[in-house]
């Protein structure tokens, strides 16, 4: 009767020895299926992502519409204020031509207001 | 961004043409990876000189305990390839070489058998097990592949 301890040694250099051969058959001979499937989850992989890039560049032009509306109406805005400032300026302007004239009405007026008084 | 899109796009009807199989996932999965990563950590103290474990020193002699070390470093690095490059061939290698390592320590800790060596067994065996059903695993999604391949691409 063999040593246990013997044969079980032995079996188990063969199982070392029989993964280390599975092991290398594994990587040196042609399996074309598996070719096939790394080149299917290298496209999926792909695919994946194109779509995150497609997601990502349809969020970054909705972010610049965006940007461009708000640049637009703040333009906009801005057109309002030079425009308000200007009549506002025009409004003075007038103002302050309206109080000269009444400045010099009411001299003239004194001075008729003079003469008529009887000494 | 689009010139990254148009050159993905561009490579990949290069390499495949314009039929777009729809691919069996194998992915990234955090599980396999801690596994893996125990494994070479489990390995990697053998082959730096740390003795081994009491059941593979008492049966075989030191050129077999380092394959052993070896056969786990090289198998779970081999993983590790297969798992981030994206290639099944390097993942069945590694996991070859992982399954027969684990049967023979099982083996190793059975014929030397010690109170509460069991469930050392029982861990070690169905990591075996695990091993070779996902060999298996990954053959069946590689034919499934190359069935969905030999179909007329859809327009």
């Amino acid at each position: 009767m063999p040593d246990p301890s013997n044969l079980a040694g032995a079996v188990i250099a063969g199982l070392l020895s029989a993964g280390a051969w599975q092991f290398l058959a594994g990587l040196l001979r042609r399996k074309p299926e598996l070719d096939r499937l790394d080149a299917e989850t290298e496209s999926l992989r792909l695919t994946t992502a194109d779509r995150l890039i497609d997601r990502l560049d349809r969020r970054l032009q909705a972010v610049e519409a965006r940007n461009q509306q708000l640049v637009d109406e703040l333009g906009q805005r801005d057109q309002t204020i030079v425009e308000l400032e200007e009549r506002l300026h025009a409004m003075r302007q007038s103002v302050t031509d309206l109080q000269r004239q009444l400045t010099v009405a009411e001299t003239q007026l004194a001075a008729l207001r003079g003469r008529e008084t009887p000494s | 961004m689009r010139w990254r899109r148009w050159w993905h796009r561009w490579r990949r009807r290069l390499r495949y043409g314009r039929a777009q199989p729809t691919a069996t996932a194998v992915r990234v999965n955090p599980f396999e990876l801690y596994l893996v990563c125990l494994v070479l950590l489990g390995g990697l103290p053998l082959l730096v000189g740390a003795p081994a474990p009491r059941s593979l020193d008492a049966l075989v002699a030191r050129f077999w305990q380092l394959l052993w070390g070896a056969e786990l470093v090289v198998g779970a690095a081999a993983k590790l390839v297969g798992i981030f490059g994206h290639r099944v061939r390097w993942r069945i290698a590694g996991l070859w070489l992982l399954g027969y390592s684990s049967v023979a320590y099982a083996l190793a800790i059975i014929t030397t058998l010690t109170p509460g060596s069991g469930a050392a067994v029982g861990y070690i065996g169905g990591f075996a097990v695990a091993c070779f059903a996902q060999i298996r695993f990954l053959r069946r999604a590689a034919k499934a592949a190359t069935r969905r391949s030999s179909e007329p691409p859809h327009a």
